[in-house]
């Protein structure tokens, strides 16, 4: 599994977007450049993910279904959050041999993959859940970055 | 069971519309000496939304999702949208229907299909009289 490395925020989805749209003009309903779902992120990387926010904190969700949660790793440092971990193979080595395979599309092996977010996180609170394969991590803004509202006196 | 169920013909059956987009599933399907095993990623489907049917020698598999929305929240950014999944496939004769078993479990259905024991080649002794 390739490693990935991925800031939202540097990335000019609009423009990406305005593009793809002057493309699809061009090419009709042909058009190789049409995305599935409008908004939606292409990708082989896995596990996929997506990210909400409040003022509080980002909410990163990411796929990852047949994973043992005790052998997922979450590191944050600073701004960044990487997710390592490994989905195994269902057939192990040594009974590889004894079965065939039809279909194999479930990737397997070890992935990791990181993430940058527009603000320091306060690592001490960030809380992780695994359920139904979605891992949901909930990163809180660290206090000393959130905004503050400054009086203006008047003298 | 490696084959894909053939292109819907369209005078048999209905394609159903859906409110929520609907995703083939990634699968894996192996054989063992006795079964056979499908495997398939539905990551965010409850145990009970999941539904298997089998007729006229076709399994056909969905997931329906219970879509989670976050309030007050903004999205960000996105790789995956959520919906439903659905696939099928022909299934081969020598499986023993009524033992299909299937379990679900961290997003990932599992269906063990068992091999009906073959009839064995039987030699008839021709009586000489």
């Amino acid at each position: 599994m390739t490693k990935g490395f991925r800031s939202w925020k540097d990335f000019p989805w609009r423009d990406m977007n305005r593009v793809l749209g002057e493309m699809n003009e061009l090419f009709g309903d042909y058009s190789p450049f049409q995305y599935a779902f409008p908004g939606i992120a292409q990708t082989q990387e896995f596990p996929l993910v997506s990210m909400w926010s409040n003022e509080e904190h980002v909410v990163l969700s990411a796929e990852l279904p047949g994973i043992n949660p005790d052998e997922l790793t979450i590191n944050v440092l600073e701004d960044t959050v990487f997710i390592q971990g490994e989905r195994k193979n269902p057939i192990a080595e040594e009974e590889e041999k004894k079965v065939m395979y039809h279909r194999q599309e479930r990737p397997s092996g070890k992935f990791k993959r990181g993430f940058q977010l527009p603000f320091k996180v306060e690592t001490d609170k960030v809380a992780a859940k695994y359920e139904n394969g979605i891992l949901i991590i909930t990163l809180p803004r660290s206090e000393k970055e959130k905004p503050k509202q400054i009086k203006v006196s008047v003298s | 069971m490696t084959n894909e169920m053939p292109k819907k013909n369209p005078s048999q059956e209905v394609e159903r519309t859906h409110t929520t987009p609907s995703f083939v599933p990634n699968v894996d399907i192996y054989e063992k000496e006795n079964e056979l095993v499908v495997l398939v990623d539905m990551p965010g489907v409850l145990e009970k939304n999941v539904n298997i049917h089998f007729e006229k020698g076709v399994l056909n598999i969905t997931g329906q999702i219970e879509p989670k929305v976050l309030e007050g929240h903004r999205l960000l950014y996105a790789e995956y949208k959520e919906g439903n999944y659905q696939r099928s496939f022909s299934v081969p004769e020598e499986i023993d229907v009524e033992k299909i078993e299937a379990s679900v479990k961290n997003g990932v259905v599992n269906i063990v299909l068992p091999k009906s024991p073959k009839p064995q080649a039987r030699k008839i002794p021709v009586k000489i009289s």
